[in-house]
């Protein structure tokens, strides 16, 4: 009897991870929302259908201190690893930029990471961007080129 | 029952001539460990064998009747929550913005900044674009060189 009910919760547990076991997922939760120089962004839906996506994340920080761009640059490479496709840059073996296709979510959306860090020793940024939605890679990628 | 009453049933058992309610009779008294006959074995190996059977048949029906039963309810359940929340997510609309910790959600400006993060991106995009021309560029003129 035991074993229906293991079934049953993976079931329900792969209808509800949609952009819940990604690393990056807790960037664009509470965790950070009220830190000085965090600006976390949220749209789903409205303008965004017209672009064939149902959520736009993107998350921020101006000049983070060391450990926290360790940890966000860990925490991209980590959901980057087990990305579909990916196209990446490194400047000193750190990661400066990343656009992934990652896996499709339960409800077969297509999700995507785009990562870039313009970090050097006066200041700068990182700025992480989840999207989610119908769009394909070229869709995306046409959205970031006419921007 | 003494045992040539025992032996005539045990027989008449084995020529399918018992009614219901002897054989019901039958087994009852084999089923008593006194009961000694010479087939009274013999014929509780197979009423045994057949009540054992029956028994394991009935308990396995049952197993599988409770597989299907929770193996339906689960793709029930996960269809309805999927259905939910395909709807829920397709429909849902939001415009949020946390800058330093204040809350924004006029939509036109929380638009405003997700162009400019994608006006980030694109400049991003492109030094990748011309880093890698640069360095085809660099492979190119290597090549060349060494035909040369």
């Amino acid at each position: 009897m035991r074993a229906p009910l293991i079934i049953l919760f993976m079931l329900l547990s792969a209808v509800a991870s949609a952009q819940t076991g990604l690393a990056t997922s807790d960037l664009f939760g509470d965790t950070y929302i009220g830190n000085q120089g965090v600006r976390l962004m949220k749209i789903e839906g409205g303008e965004l259908k017209k672009m064939k996506l149902q959520k736009f994340y993107s998350f921020t920080v101006t000049a983070p201190d060391a450990e926290l761009a360790a940890s966000i640059e860990s925490k991209v490479k980590r959901d980057g690893a087990r990305a579909m496709d990916k196209e990446v840059q490194y400047k000193d073996k750190r990661l400066r930029y990343g656009f992934y296709q990652l896996r499709q979510a339960a409800d077969y959306s297509n999700r995507y990471l785009v990562y870039l860090d313009q970090t050097d020793s006066t200041g700068g940024k990182i700025l992480v961007i989840y999207l989610e939605g119908k769009a394909s890679l070229n869709d995306v990628k046409k959205l970031i080129e006419k921007n | 029952m003494n045992t040539q009453e025992l032996e005539n049933l045990i027989r008449r058992y084995f020529d399918a001539d018992t009614s219901v309610s002897e054989e019901t009779l039958l087994r009852r008294e084999l089923a008593r460990p006194e009961a000694s006959a010479p087939s009274a074995d013999e014929a509780r190996a197979v009423l045994g064998l057949f009540a054992a059977q029956r028994g394991r048949q009935s308990e396995s029906r049952h197993r599988s009747r409770v597989w299907a039963a929770a193996a339906g309810l689960a793709m029930l359940i996960a269809a309805g929550v999927s259905f939910h929340t395909i709807n829920h997510t397709e429909s849902r609309t939001q415009y949020i913005a946390y800058v330093n910790g204040t809350v924004i959600t006029d939509s036109k400006h929380v638009l405003e900044m997700m162009n400019s993060d994608l006006a980030d991106m694109r400049c991003a995009s492109a030094d990748v674009d011309d880093a890698i021309a640069a360095d085809l560029e660099q492979i190119s003129n290597a090549i060349n060189s060494t035909k040369q």
